[in-house]
């Protein structure tokens, strides 16, 4: 099965584009996490926060 | 109003698991004990089964799979039936878990001292407990789901993120570097050669430690820390981001582990980037840890739990501090191959590891069995002498591996390797191997204290298997309030969490690794790399029977003390035929990628016997069954047709005539030893063995190319 897929793939060429984009996939989850951290509700944190002491 | 249900928890998986990571532990690290013993006194290898080789594979699964494994299980079957409100999910499910991990570990332990291997470090185990292990895993999943997706409390708690990308990546890992062409019940290739292999293998091994030895112990210390600290963890905020972050970068940086190999740069510098990046969520998450306990430390001082804990999430702290640092190239160039590997990990795993596990069970066991600690006065101990020990281990460890490889580096001003007999560079930190083996020991001591202490406390108490509780119902269809925020879609949902999980985690994956598998510029081909023979074949499976590879590497990297003592350094091209690769992680003894044509084929004979009598002083074990046994012939055709389906090309009808073949070489090694005066007959095991050492790096021997001047 590996070859079969070798056969057709050897002609992605340009692997250079490769890091370039993780980091952008990286940056966008990044950023997400952290808007999304700061979001929340601060009320709804204290609740999450609690919740293996009752 | 909520309609109020009654349930109970299950303690008796709890507890048994407890058991079982207690025994185990003191199993793992008695034979660790062992083979550093093994390094200071070489005539420890007393039998084949106990041989340096062969123990060392023995020692990583036991204290990974084992030891942890069972501390895992032991901790997320507490936490999350009470972060969920819900009894773990299906009793006979935890049951099957309990006893299927077990029997694996029984299963690892016999395979591994008969040799029986696939030669891929932290994955050694052969197929079919490879298949064990995913249908015990399955098992765990699904009681792990069916008991989220049945609770009664609407958040998941982080803790349970940390335990659901745990199980999905785990199970990913496994699956993908496991993929192995079977040749009997006992046996197999890797599907992967070379350098793929090698990318996949350390994929796997980075992310073994990422995902099997940090993520879910950071649920679990999210859960038990807040628990023993009576507070809520410092800021909830930080753990999300800590979550996330460390999910996705951790799965990128496995390359870190193959700088300067053959490895395509571009991969090699994509890992150190991301490790570079790992501090960041790592050292958040440390914080976390340790400013859950800000205004109680008054506590620490009296509360053994505590203490073992503050330990272990500093422990975490420097390991995930100096594991982004060994990632850099220049200090990379420096550790890697020595005994600071070894320390860098026993920090983790004696620490961070070890000291969670027993502050989890010295906690756990008075309040599963209602009772009070045996003895608090043993605790302590148990927790200063565990100390010391981590600390005779890691130092002695950290000047070892300093010493030895600026010994490896050092020119004389004529422009000659200062240290040119490796052995001297082995004898060199011996007294720092038994400086660690005394702190393995005392490690070790501690740890039986603590299993007195808590077969004490057991004793005396009054085990509780069911606890009975209440808690209201989960109401189907909460009202959405005004502002709810997208992110509920993920956070109250396990299943999209464990997809997007999935995702993330793939991802990284991915794009390491397609480039290096379909672009076959990535991997030079060099014509003058010919499959090996088959008399070399059978030797090369002895080579990975026999945990060679464990001391031994074969990868030349380019520096110009490496190519001064071992020969030109290693191309891509010259690894293709090599299912598994076999590059190794530590040089207790010298590279042998270009061993072959160095000695005759009698120093090989002898060296084996004993190696005391080529090079006096030295450690390696002595192999005197290889001149005894003789080669099993029977699988030599399978293994030719098994190679030949992986792309090797050997010529159709191959197999067929592949023994002749084998009993021609052979008979060409029995006359040049008879030359030297050795009687051997040729279908004996050492005959293979000295074959395939004298075929490495031949194929291109003899070239070389400029280098740089580290
Ligand atoms: C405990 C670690 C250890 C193990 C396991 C081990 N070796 Fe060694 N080996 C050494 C050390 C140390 C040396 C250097 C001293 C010497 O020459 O004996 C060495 C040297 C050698 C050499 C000589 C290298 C040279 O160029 O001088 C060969 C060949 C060799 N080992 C082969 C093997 C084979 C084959 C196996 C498995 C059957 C093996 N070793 C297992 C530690 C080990």
């Amino acid at each position: 099965m590996l070859s079969f897929i070798k056969k057709y793939a050897v002609g992605i060429s340009h692997v250079e584009i490769y890091p370039k984009v993780a980091l952008i996939i990286f940056f966008a989850v990044f950023l997400a996490m952290i808007y999304y951290a700061f979001a929340v509700d601060r009320k709804e944190i204290e609740k999450m926060a609690r919740i293996p002491l009752d | 109003m909520q309609q109020i249900e009654k349930f109970s928890y299950d303690n008796t998986s709890v507890r048994n698991f407890g058991y079982a990571a207690f025994i185990w532990g003191a199993v793992g690290m008695l034979v660790g004990v062992l083979i550093a013993l093994q390094l200071v006194i070489p005539q420890l290898n007393f039998i084949e089964q106990a041989t340096f080789g062969r123990l060392r594979p023995l020692h990583t699964n036991a204290v990974i799979f084992a030891f942890v494994g069972n501390g895992i299980f032991m901790g997320v079957y507490y936490s999350l039936q009470r972060l969920c409100k819900a009894r773990m999910w299906s009793d006979l499910l935890s049951k099957i878990h309990f006893w299927g991990w077990q029997l694996i570990i029984v299963l690892a332990a016999v395979t591994l001292i008969f040799g029986i291997t696939t030669g891929k470090e932290y994955a050694e185990l052969e197929w079919p407990i490879d298949i064990l292990i995913t249908l015990v895993w399955v098992v765990f999943g699904i009681n792990m789901f069916g008991t989220i997706l049945t609770r009664r409390e609407r958040h998941l708690y982080v803790a349970i993120w940390f335990y659901i990308a745990t199980w999905v990546t785990v199970a990913m890992l496994h699956i993908v570097n496991s993929l192995e062409l079977p040749i009997s019940w006992l046996k197999s290739y890797s599907l992967y050669a070379g350098v793929q292999d090698a990318l996949v293998q350390w994929w796997y091994g980075h992310n073994a430690v990422a995902f099997f030895l940090t993520t879910p112990y950071l649920g679990l210390m999210y859960y038990f820390l807040p628990k023993a600290a009576e507070r809520p963890v410092y800021s909830y905020r930080l753990s999300i981001i800590h979550f996330w972050a460390l999910i996705f970068i951790y799965i990128w940086a496995g390359p870190h582990h193959l700088l300067y190999t053959a490895l395509p740069d571009w991969a090699q510098s994509l890992g150190t980037v991301f490790s570079v990046m790992l501090i960041m969520p790592s050292w958040g998450g440390m914080l976390n840890g340790l400013l859950t306990l800000r205004g109680a430390w008054d506590k620490v001082r009296d509360d053994v739990v505590l203490k073992f804990y503050v330990v272990a999430v500093t422990a975490y702290g420097m390991a995930t501090f100096e594991g982004p640092m060994l990632s850099l190239k220049n200090v990379n160039a420096v550790s890697h191959y020595t005994d600071w590997t070894i320390a860098h990990a026993h920090v983790g795993a004696l620490g961070w590891n070890g000291f969670l596990t027993f502050g989890i069970l010295y906690w756990l066991v008075p309040l599963m069995f209602r009772t009070q600690l045996y003895s608090r006065k043993l605790a302590n101990i148990h927790f200063w002498v565990g100390t010391l020990g981590i600390l005779f281990y890691a130092i002695p460890m950290y000047w070892a591996g300093f010493a030895q490889s600026s010994m490896w580096k050092q020119f004389t001003p004529e422009g000659v390797l200062k240290y040119p007999n490796f052995l001297e560079t082995v004898n060199a930190i011996i007294p720092m191997y038994i400086t660690r083996a005394f702190g393995g020991g005392l490690y070790l001591i501690g740890s039986l204290v603590g299993i007195y202490n808590l077969v004490k406390t057991i004793r005396q108490g009054n085990f509780l298997p069911n606890e009975e509780t209440e808690a209201p119902a989960l109401a189907k269809h909460e009202a959405e309030h005004a502002g709810a925020h997208w992110h509920r879609w993920i956070e109250r949902r396990p299943v999209q969490m464990l997809v997007v999980s999935l995702v993330l985690v793939a991802i990284g994956g991915i794009i390491e690794m397609i480039p290096t598998f379909l672009i076959q510029t990535n991997i030079p081909t060099i014509s003058s790399v010919k499959p090996y023979t088959p008399l070399e074949l059978q030797g090369r499976d002895l080579y990975i029977k026999e945990g060679c590879y464990v001391c031994h590497s074969q990868m030349i990297r380019p520096f110009r003390s490496e190519v001064a003592r071992y020969g030109e350094y290693s191309k891509a091209g010259e690894f293709v035929y090599d299912h598994p690769f076999q590059w190794g992680s530590k040089r207790t003894g010298p590279d042998l990628a270009r061993e072959g044509g160095k000695y005759p084929d009698s120093w090989h004979y002898n060296h084996m016997l004993d190696p005391t009598t080529m090079s006096p002083g030295s450690i390696m074990p002595a192999y005197p069954w290889m001149i005894e046994r003789d080669i099993d012939t029977s699988t030599t055709a399978a293994k030719i047709r098994a190679m030949q389906k992986l792309g090797v090309p050997y010529d159709d009808g191959y197999d067929k005539i592949a023994n002749e073949e084998l009993l021609k070489q052979a008979r060409e090694i029995r006359a040049r030893l008879k030359k030297d005066g050795i009687e051997c007959s040729e279908t004996k095991e050492i005959i293979a063995m000295i074959a395939y050492l004298q075929r490495l790096g031949k194929d291109i021997k003899g070239e070389q190319t400029a280098l740089s001047n580290k």
